[in-house]
């Protein structure tokens, strides 16, 4: 099993990064969000309920399509 | 795009709950799904859930009551996962059944150490890689953001063994070519 540093990791990913950036080849966040049109009944549960709680304490929910 | 401070902190209270599910039962928690995607990319994107396939549920389950998790109550008769109260923006869950269907090479999974006694097991890269492809194909109509994922996880990759990802591609029915032109570093 291959181990590997998760700091290290996010160094190595976030200079490639910024490559593919500066190469104008970045994909939008958005694009990359599961449409939610597959999910399982107990995972559109899972996500709204998840939403919800953040709104209830006041934290920036993780923003799904469910 | 990076991993936000939450997240990483919820990780890094999950890689503690695995290691000492697998100190206990000798075999790893594997995080699947799109948490595995957001952690091979380095944060392209956030996912709000963390999906794992254990081989003892019950176990795991009262390690995470000991780490403070709270089952989730039921939907009907649906089991629908688990929260943390110190984490409330995202859930947890078990996915049962085999990973990929018992086709991916366990001896590829890649451990991510978090910090000391604090870790994560994922699929090989070429598995997510192939697995997102293969829902792409398979989708009716075809989800786009599954090609987009496996396309930033094949241009994040620092390796890719070739072979292998070819033969996870053609049997979870994708199509490779699909990746073509996108690293000038790797070969699809």
């Amino acid at each position: 099993m291959r181990t590997i540093k998760l700091e290290a990791h996010l160094k190595r990913t976030a200079a490639k990064a910024r490559e593919l950036d500066a190469a104008g080849r970045n994909v939008p966040t958005e694009a990359l969000r599961n449409a939610g049109k597959t999910r399982t009944t107990a995972k559109r549960v899972l996500l709204e309920r998840a939403e919800k709680r953040a709104h209830a304490a006041g934290k920036k929910p993780v923003l799904s399509h469910y | 795009m990076a991993l936000e401070a939450d997240y990483l902190e919820a990780l890094g209270l999950l890689g503690r709950v695995c290691e000492e599910y697998r100190r206990e039962t000798g075999s790893p928690a594997y995080l699947v799904g799109g948490a595995a995607v957001a952690l091979w990319t380095g944060g392209a994107f956030h996912s709000a859930d963390f999906d794992l396939i254990v081989a003892a549920e019950e176990r795991f389950h009262e390690i995470l009551l000991q780490h403070g998790f709270c089952p989730e109550d039921r939907a009907g008769k649906l089991r629908v996962g688990y929260y943390h109260p110190d984490y409330p923006q995202f859930g947890w869950q078990l996915v049962t059944g085999p990973m990929f269907d018992g086709r991916a090479d366990r001896m590829r999974v890649a451990q991510f150490q978090i910090n000391a006694g604090s870790a994560v097991v994922l699929p090989a890269i070429e598995d997510l890689i192939a697995d997102r492809l293969g829902q792409y194909a398979g989708g009716k109509p075809p989800d786009v953001s599954r090609l987009n994922q496996a396309r930033v996880l094949f241009e994040m990759a620092d390796r890719i063994d070739s072979a292998y990802l070819r033969k996870r591609v053609e049997e979870e029915g994708g199509d490779i070519s699909l990746l073509n032109g996108l690293n000038s570093e790797l070969e699809p």
